[in-house]
């Protein structure tokens, strides 16, 4: 008796933090059948491909936490890889591996390229707040604008070679754990602060819920807006730079097949499109779902089409859970 | 002659989460009657007509059409059986235009599949002659005005010739010309042998032009009665389920020397386009003004324009001090806060939770560096919550939980957080229970002897007679008269209101 | 002030026009049969799929499934023209057996149906996932384009399969009275849609539930079947339009079409459809679709990188957004004075 009513408790429990019991499937059943799985190589591994996108998938929550949604996201972070990449270099020459020259002191270029990512945020809410269309529209358009620049700037050529520093930054470790997964961690807490306990943050909630209250409570909204993408934009070019260091070099290709599963963790993590409502933890979470799956097919052997249909089915299957949680 | 029964509900009951709407309810309707239903606000009297409707699903009991048993699970299925209804929410479709509106979801058809439109202008056109009205038809309903569009929606009811026809408050946006117009069409209809279920809460209408009257209170239906048989004060009794006295509390003294209070608002020739034209108005120190008029007569308008909510022309003086508000940025900073009639829409963060809902007002002086100190907030907002007596397991509750009652309490003790020397209340006791009515007055008159300067917009007449000093009277956009409370009756208010 | 109104109202076709005219400019052959039939017809598969997106926004929903969808009934049609319902399944499945023979599994006419039919059982799944289990399309059909984009690399280990049967080559490329069918179907294909959407009581209800959702609900509009059927009918123009594509390129490559739901969106768009729906229309849609391509026909004439491209194609949608929304503050004003005078 005593112990049933425990076990429907912590059912309930599980099913109403869906994102949380998936992830702890996730690793526990691969760990017992997978003995390749709870290796300190595939973790690693796992845990800086996780990085990047998770890093952007942060970003990416201010807007949607307002209801809005940036589809540039992936091209202001293909982009400012290949601008930090670039600006290492003096020149770039056909040949396979660029020349690495820096003009400037890495902090500096680091500092360059945040500011890039920053200004196309800004860009981005700019059109939205003032333009008053659409966040979907509007961001599409600069989507596309921010692909054509990206693969204007090289002609699409890659750009191979970042300095020991970039290197550093992108590829390192420290205490086998990769610096990308701490810059995601300090980052995750610092986004949390903001969203938890400040003004903006408890503002962007209020905006997501509902923007005809907020207006009338005095809250300057175009600032909200401006600001949320703004932030997409800054962390998508952080997530870059950490990528441009991974990749040893940039490539206006990495914002393929980037865009579309960092919105599916945002949503997975429990993130609401309509606005209003997710955490930071949950949308850590639904990137390292997405991440474990492919780590999962891939040690399994599958190869990577059929991952494809795997990852789709166990999407749809986690927004089927997910809303029917709420009924 | 003895009448036939034409619909009747056995034991109808429906909850939802948390709130039983309707308990065992027993409606009889006769045919070709026009048959009210009052109740307060929460009475159950939506919950019905979307019953009846097919919108929703009731959780146990039956509906009989002339006793067949039916059972609806969609709007559809009920406009088949004869049944129509004119929502007060008006179920028109903003993008279409007056004629694919009427007949939305029962269009005329030739050839198998094509519209007819013509065959629609027509009948479109007949029947808004018939209410004796006349709007373009090819006109999107989001370009109409709210009474244009009730009166859409009454020609799209009657298009389905229905033998039973629902009126959810029909004439909460008419003239008094058109009102009449109305009346004499539901006299028609039950000439005709249709039946008219006619929810208002203006009892003068339901005497005027009803049979027999249901009164619901709490979901449960209190009772029928020959509308020959009741005064005004008897169905009030039954709404309330008590007598009326202590609905009001004790009304505080004009203070007399008010006259002479120094003024904080004063407002001069603002004009909305098309909605408000040149208004001029003083407030004065810990006064409460009441603006009344019917809805659509533009108080709603005159109160967001004065935080700037929406634009508009004229000049506002504040304590001496011409000021610039474009918006309700603007307001706050000059102390202006307002507290909006669309609750729902505009008032309430239904995700976020109590606490946050009062406090969020008072973040930016709760501040330590750039953190917001909750447990501060946390203090102050437990402090309002008890002594205004919101009902509510924790301040960690979702706003969305709460009932309306509460919630609206929730969003005055808002501007008691964060003091505001000028406070407009807009509709401030629409669609709550009759206790925090009594709470929400109270607290108006404890603010206005702290000297705040309230304005209370409304149209109900009883509740702005019995709690404001001074009375504007709006209608179509215009300031018609100006009245002290105790000068003049209720009926020549209730006239001056409706066009004179 | 008219005249503002005027460019405004008819803003893309007045668009058209000037790019039309610098095309002209730009090109001596731009007015020659050959590049107009050709560029038409390079617009043709593009404008299935954004009539399709056009029925779906109409209802305030997204579909990114379209491109993928559009690929694998492709790739399934193929499958079976070549004689097997999964010969090109990855190997640890089945072995890879290329086969150029044409043996279909069933007639030709069944096969193209059967593929049509796949094409829209995704259209279902969308349309499920968002009535019935009220997930956002947005994310619902993301995780539909997943599993039909994998489906259509599994079937063909990621390479194209060359050769089709005659029927699908001269529906994707053959000419009638000396017009490639694809510009046939598309007109045929808009014509019934435009009448469908403006002269129908199920083209009413879809504006209806785009336009107030609730409102259409309580109109007693089965508002679950409007949006099951407007996935279906996306999905449904998605698969016929790689179909025909198919046979344009006598080969079904997995990977074509992607990225092509955002075209179709940006031509909805620029067609002066509203995202949250209840407004767009076919002609609108058409015009969006030309825009797009006439743009990339001048960068292609002048030489421009292509990779400039989407840069102008992204300007010309927030601009074509901007300008709508300018339009539509304008006509609000206008429309109210004109109503309220009728009234007095």
């Amino acid at each position: 008796m005593n112990t049933t009513e425990q076990l429907q408790k912590v059912g309930r429990l599980l099913l109403a933090n869906s994102q949380y019991t998936i992830l702890i499937l996730f690793i526990v059943i691969p760990a017992l059948v997978l003995p390749q799985f709870l290796t300190i190589g595939n973790i690693t591994n796992v845990l800086s491909r996780a990085s990047f996108m998770g890093i952007m998938a942060i970003g990416l929550m201010f807007p949607i936490l307002i209801g809005g949604m940036d589809l540039s996201v992936a091209n202001i972070y293909a982009f400012s890889s290949l601008i930090f990449a670039y600006w290492q270099h003096y020149q770039i020459s056909l040949s396979s591996y660029d020349q690495i020259n820096l003009m400037l002191p890495l902090p500096m270029l680091v500092l360059l390229t945040l500011m890039v990512g920053i200004g196309l945020g800004l860009l981005n809410g700019v059109i939205i707040a003032f333009g008053r269309i659409p966040d979907f529209a509007a961001t599409l358009g600069t989507m596309m604008v921010f692909t054509g620049l990206a693969y204007a700037i090289t002609e699409t050529r890659p750009v191979f070679g970042v300095s020991e520093g970039a290197r550093l930054l992108g590829a390192g470790s420290l205490w086998s754990i990769p610096i990308p997964a701490f810059i995601w961690l300090a980052i995750a807490i610092l986004a949390n602060i903001v969203l938890k306990y400040t003004l903006f943050g408890r503002n962007l909630y209020a905006v997501g819920v509902n923007r005809n209250t907020a207006y009338h409570l005095g809250i300057d909204i175009v600032r909200v807006q401006v600001a949320a993408y703004t932030i997409s934009g800054f962390l998508a070019a952080t997530a870059g730079i950490l990528v441009a260091g991974w990749l040893n070099g940039g490539d206006p290709r990495v914002a393929e097949n980037m865009l579309l599963p960092t919105i599916a963790s945002v949503v997975l993590g429990g993130t609401s499109l309509a606005g209003g409502k997710g955490t930071v933890s949950g949308t850590i979470t639904g990137v390292l779902i997405m991440t474990f799956i492919t780590n999962i097919l891939n040690l399994m052997g599958i190869p990577p089409f059929p991952q494809q249909i795997v990852a789709g089915l166990v999407i749809i299957l986690a927004l089927i859970l997910q809303r029917s949680q709420q009924f | 002659m003895k009448k036939t029964v034409i619909l009747e509900t056995k034991e109808l009951t429906k909850s939802f989460p948390g709130v039983r709407a309707l308990k065992a309810v027993n409606l009889v309707i006769m045919e070709g009657e026009v048959h009210c239903i009052v109740g307060m606000n929460g009475a159950g009297k939506s919950t019905l007509i979307k019953l009846l409707m097919g919108a929703l699903m009731p959780d146990s009991g039956e509906i009989l059409v002339e006793g067949e048993s039916v059972h609806f699970s969609t709007p559809a299925q009920a406009q088949a059986k004869g049944i129509a209804c004119v929502y007060q929410e008006l179920d028109l479709i903003p993008d279409l235009d007056v004629v694919e509106n009427v007949f939305l979801n029962h269009e005329k058809v030739d050839k198998g599949f094509l519209l007819n439109r013509r065959a629609m202008e027509q009948a479109t056109l007949s029947l808004l002659s018939s209410i004796g009205v006349s709007i373009p038809l090819n006109i999107q309903v989001r370009h109409l005005t709210v009474s244009e569009r009730q009166l859409v929606a009454l020609a799209r009811a009657l298009s389905f010739k229905p033998r039973i026809l629902i009126m959810d408050e029909p004439t909460s946006a008419l003239s008094r010309i058109e009102q009449e117009r109305l009346f004499n069409i539901v006299r028609q209809l039950r000439n005709d042998k249709i039946s008219v279920i006619y929810i208002s809460h203006r009892l003068e209408e339901i005497l005027d032009i009803g049979d027999r009257v249901t009164v619901l209170r709490d979901g449960q239906l209190v009772g029928t009665k020959d509308v020959n048989d009741v005064t005004k004060e008897h169905i009030i009794e039954m709404m309330l389920g008590r007598k009326l006295e202590n609905e009001f509390p004790e009304r505080r003294e004009v203070v007399l020397s008010n006259i002479n209070a120094e003024t904080v608002l004063s407002v001069r020739h603002l004009s909305i386009a098309k909605k408000v034209h040149d208004i001029s108005f003083d407030l004065k120190h810990g006064e409460i003004l009441g603006f009344f008029g019917m809805v659509g007569a533009g108080k709603t308008e005159i109160l967001k324009a004065l935080v700037g909510a929406i634009q508009s022309k004229g000049q506002i003086v504040i304590e001496g001090k011409k000021v610039q508000i474009k918006s309700p940025i603007d307001a706050l900073r000059h102390g202006i806060g307002l507290i909006p009639e669309d609750r729902k829409g505009e008032g309430i963060l239904s995700e976020l939770s109590v606490m946050e809902n009062v406090g969020i007002v008072a973040y930016h002086r709760a501040r330590r560096m750039f953190l917001i100190h909750f447990q501060y907030v946390e203090k102050l907002v437990q402090k309002y919550v008890s002594s205004l007596d919101i009902k509510t397991p924790s301040l960690r509750q979702l706003m969305r939980n709460l009932s309306g009652g509460n919630q609206q309490k929730a969003i005055v003790a808002r501007w008691l957080v964060e003091r505001k020397h000028i406070l407009l209340l807009d509709e401030p006791t629409r669609g709550i229970d009759v206790n925090s009515k009594t709470d929400i007055y109270r607290l108006i008159f404890q603010l206005a002897a702290e000297g705040i300067s309230i304005i209370v917009a409304s149209s109900e007449l009883e509740e702005i007679t019995r709690i404001c000093d001074r009375i504007l009277i709006i209608y179509d956009g215009h300031i018609v008269k100006e009245v002290n409370v105790d000068e003049a009756s209720d009926a020549e208010i209730l006239f001056e209101a409706t066009g004179g | 002030m008219r005249l503002t109104n005027l460019i405004l109202r008819y803003n893309i076709i007045i668009l058209l026009l000037v790019l039309v005219v610098i095309s002209a400019i730009i090109s001596p052959y731009f007015f020659t049969w050959f590049n107009l039939l050709k560029l038409l017809q390079t617009a043709s598969y593009v404008a299935f799929v954004a009539l399709g997106m056009l029925f779906v926004i109409l209802t305030g929903e997204i579909d990114l499934s379209v491109g993928a969808v559009f690929a694998f009934s492709g790739v399934f049609l193929t499958t079976l023209t070549h004689g097997n319902w999964f010969t090109y399944m990855p190997e640890f499945l089945h072995p890879y057996v290329p086969t150029f023979e044409f043996t279909p599994v069933l007639p030709i006419q069944w096969i193209i149906l059967l593929a049509l039919l796949v094409g829209v059982l995704f259209g279902m799944v969308n349309g499920v996932l968002v009535a019935r289990f009220g997930v956002a399309s947005f994310v619902g059909s993301l995780g539909v384009m997943t599993v039909a984009r994998g489906l259509a690399l599994t079937y063909t280990g990621g390479a194209p399969i060359y050769g089709q049967a005659k029927l699908v080559e001269y529906l994707g490329n053959g000419k009638f009275l000396g017009i490639p069918m694809p510009i046939w179907l598309v007109a045929i294909t808009a014509i019934f849609l435009h009448v469908f959407l403006t002269k129908t009581r199920t083209g009413k209800a879809i504006i209806a539930v785009g336009s107030d959702f609730e409102a259409s609900r309580l109109s007693g509009i089965n508002v679950k079947r409007i949006k099951l059927l407007v996935f279906m009918l996306a999905s449904f123009l998605a698969a016929f339009s790689g179909i025909l594509m198919c046979g344009r390129l006598v080969t079904a490559d997995p990977r074509v079409a992607s990225g092509w739901e955002l075209d179709a969106i940006a031509a909805v768009v620029i067609g002066g459809a509203r995202l949250s729906g209840g407004k767009g229309s076919v002609a609108g849609t058409l015009a969006g679709v030309l825009v797009l391509q006439l743009i990339n026909n001048i960068l292609n004439l002048t030489g421009v990188n292509v990779h400039f491209q989407p840069i102008i194609k992204g300007i010309i949608v927030i601009v074509a957004m901007v300008g709508s929304r300018i339009l539509e503050d304008k006509l609000t004003e206008s429309v109210a004075v004109e109503s309220s005078d009728m009234a007095r």
